[in-house]
């Protein structure tokens, strides 16, 4: 009676090992026995689920997955499929809109320009913002679009395009605030206190310039709270002012008409102290082709206008980068 | 000055949010069989003190109970693809995991984050149960499986249940963060809506409410089940205790 229960104990422990082996990733064999074993509860629940267009979204990964590792090996003139990563917001750069399709500046940006790369598909994913660095360092993700700016760090670990926008930021003060009546270039914010969230351009830009003025630095406190809330907390004066880019601002004065003013911070002032107040495309390492390819193809969207009329949708001015 | 806090969409959007309930429902229902066929393992392998594997998963529930789900998510989803390029690029191979959809990433990490806390609420719940009474049940000549089915399920289980009702109500709560492997789920929906209306509060609001019901309902089905597990001892012990014992010996006889 125990060797019964001794084999249904090795059958058990064996899975169980497998199982570890997976989530340790020390074996490509465990992550295809769990795939294989979940594939076919997923096939039937996906379609339960899903919005229209995520099933044809999974066949064409599916496909991927099937062809991958030939389009590895690589003949080429064939598709390669090209994931990108959006966290789906800040609105109006990206995000989801009421028909539930994903749309904004960046998007439609970056759909005009795999228009003119019809060797690449391009899938584009919704995901936490965080994810989309994390995805870009695995290789699962090969661009992210979400208005990064550049920095000497990201610099190291990803490949940017060319700027895709150029940016307009604006200091957000408390209308009584008298602080905000001498601010004019980026100097005059030195010893102010801010709040900003970890990763997004406005926040690449604050570091950049503490880097580059270490004497005259700007407070910054990191959050992950809402940008109502800390505008909020700039009407409150919890803080001095908030940064946001300019077409940004806009909408949320629209939607929230809060009792703050914008001020515009030039940014002929903040070249010299911020080389690239731009907006890019990152790449994962090692698509050096990839990159080239969509500048080539950048380039043509905006000398054809399309770039300009993508901008005049969304911000009704041109924020278009140029070359000169 | 419009509107700060919109309290009508708070209400008017759940509908919207309720569209990706199965997304989360499905994480948690998966995830929880999960926790539960490997947690039971775990407690087997621990209270058998099978070696090596003891040693195992000792290590594995103290390394999974001692790190944040978010984090394990991160590692599963993300670190697998970079094991996997090291793997490729050191032995020539080209493996690659980008077709296997998002949601079995979510769905493991969430299933054995849950077995490594459900694991140990099973040995307890198995210790529980007196040693006498396994060798009552030995003597009358019930072989181990006979003993598992008859004897220490019944009991464990009553004891199992109120905290695997609660480990599960955790687990609901955890699929929130299934939007780092790129699953939409109620939350990332409300976080993706947020995106478009900038009313990330008012989605929170919102959200607070969809699992306020869902743990409620979560619940009541577990008292209910506690209910019906617990009726045995108090009235029907000597009925239903006898019969089983019965059976064991004449099968054994037969």
């Amino acid at each position: 009676m125990k060797k019964k229960f001794v084999k249904r104990l090795a059958a058990g422990i064996f899975a169980t090992v497998l199982t570890v082996g997976a989530l340790a990733g020390c074996g490509s064999k465990a992550v295809e026995n769990t795939a294989a074993q979940d594939a076919a509860v997923e096939e039937t629940t996906v379609q339960e689920t899903a919005e229209p267009e995520a099933p044809a979204e999974d066949a064409a990964k599916a496909q991927t997955k099937e062809t991958g590792t030939d389009e590895a090996v690589a003949a080429e003139g064939e598709v390669t499929t090209i994931y990108a990563a959006t966290g789906g917001s800040p609105k109006p750069f990206t995000f989801v809109d009421d028909s539930n399709e994903l749309t904004g500046h960046n998007i439609e940006l970056i759909k005009a320009i795999f228009d003119k790369l019809p060797q690449y598909k391009l899938e584009i994913e919704v995901t936490d913002f965080a994810s989309i660095f994390a995805g870009l360092d695995s290789d699962r993700y090969q661009i992210g679009v979400n208005n990064f700016a550049k920095n000497e760090q990201r610099k190291e670990k990803y490949l940017f395009t060319d700027p895709i926008f150029a940016n307009e930021y604006v200091a957000i003060f408390a209308k009584d605030n008298k602080k905000a009546e001498t601010i004019e270039s980026w100097d005059d914010l030195a010893g102010l206190k801010t709040i900003s969230q970890a990763g997004i351009n406005i926040t690449t830009a604050l570091e950049n310039y503490n880097t580059a003025n270490p004497d005259k630095s700007i407070v910054i406190e990191y959050s992950e709270s809402d940008l109502v809330l800390q505008i909020q907390d700039v009407e409150a004066g919890k803080y001095d002012f908030v940064l946001m880019d300019k077409p940004m601002f806009e909408y949320y004065q629209n939607e929230f008409n809060f009792n703050v003013t914008g001020i515009t911070i030039s940014n002929d002032v903040s070249k010299d102290l911020m080389e690239e107040p731009y907006s890019y495309l990152i790449v994962s390492a090692g698509n050096e082709q990839l990159v080239d390819d969509i500048n080539k193809a950048l380039k043509e969207v905006i000398e054809e206008g399309t770039s300009k009329e993508i901008n005049e949708k969304w911000f009704g001015s041109d924020y278009s980068p140029s070359y000169e | 000055m419009s509107k700060i806090f919109d309290w009508q969409l708070v209400f008017t959007q759940i509908p919207a949010v309720l569209k990706y309930l199965p997304v989360t429902l499905e994480l948690t229902a998966i995830a929880m069989i999960i926790g539960w066929i490997v947690g039971l393992l775990i407690a087997i392998v621990k209270i058998h003190n099978v070696p090596i594997l003891k040693q195992i998963s000792t290590a594995f529930v103290s390394v999974i109970r001692g790190t944040p789900i978010i984090v394990q998510l991160y590692l599963t989803y993300f670190g697998i693809p970079i094991a996997l390029k090291y793997i490729n690029y050191y032995y020539g191979t080209s493996y690659n995991v980008n077709g296997i959809p998002p949601i079995i990433f979510a769905i493991v990490a969430l299933g054995l984050n849950q077995s490594a806390f459900d694991s140990e609420t099973i040995r307890a719940a198995i210790l529980s149960v007196e040693k006498g009474q396994v060798e009552a049940a030995k003597s009358l000549g019930m072989n181990g499986i006979q003993i598992f089915k008859r004897v220490i399920v019944p009991q464990a289980v009553t004891v199992a249940i109120p905290s695997l009702g609660n480990s599960l109500i955790g687990l609901v709560k955890g699929t929130s963060l299934a939007f780092t492997c790129s699953v939409v789920e109620i939350t990332a929906q409300g976080k993706i809506l947020a995106g478009n209306s900038y009313r990330y509060f008012e989605v929170y609001c919102s959200l607070a409410i969809i699992y306020f019901v869902l743990t409620i309902a979560i619940e009541r089905v577990f008292t209910y089940i506690e209910k019906k597990m617990s009726v045995p001892e108090d009235v029907e012990t000597e009925k239903k205790g006898r019969l089983p014992k019965k059976e064991g010996l004449s099968s054994e006889l037969g």
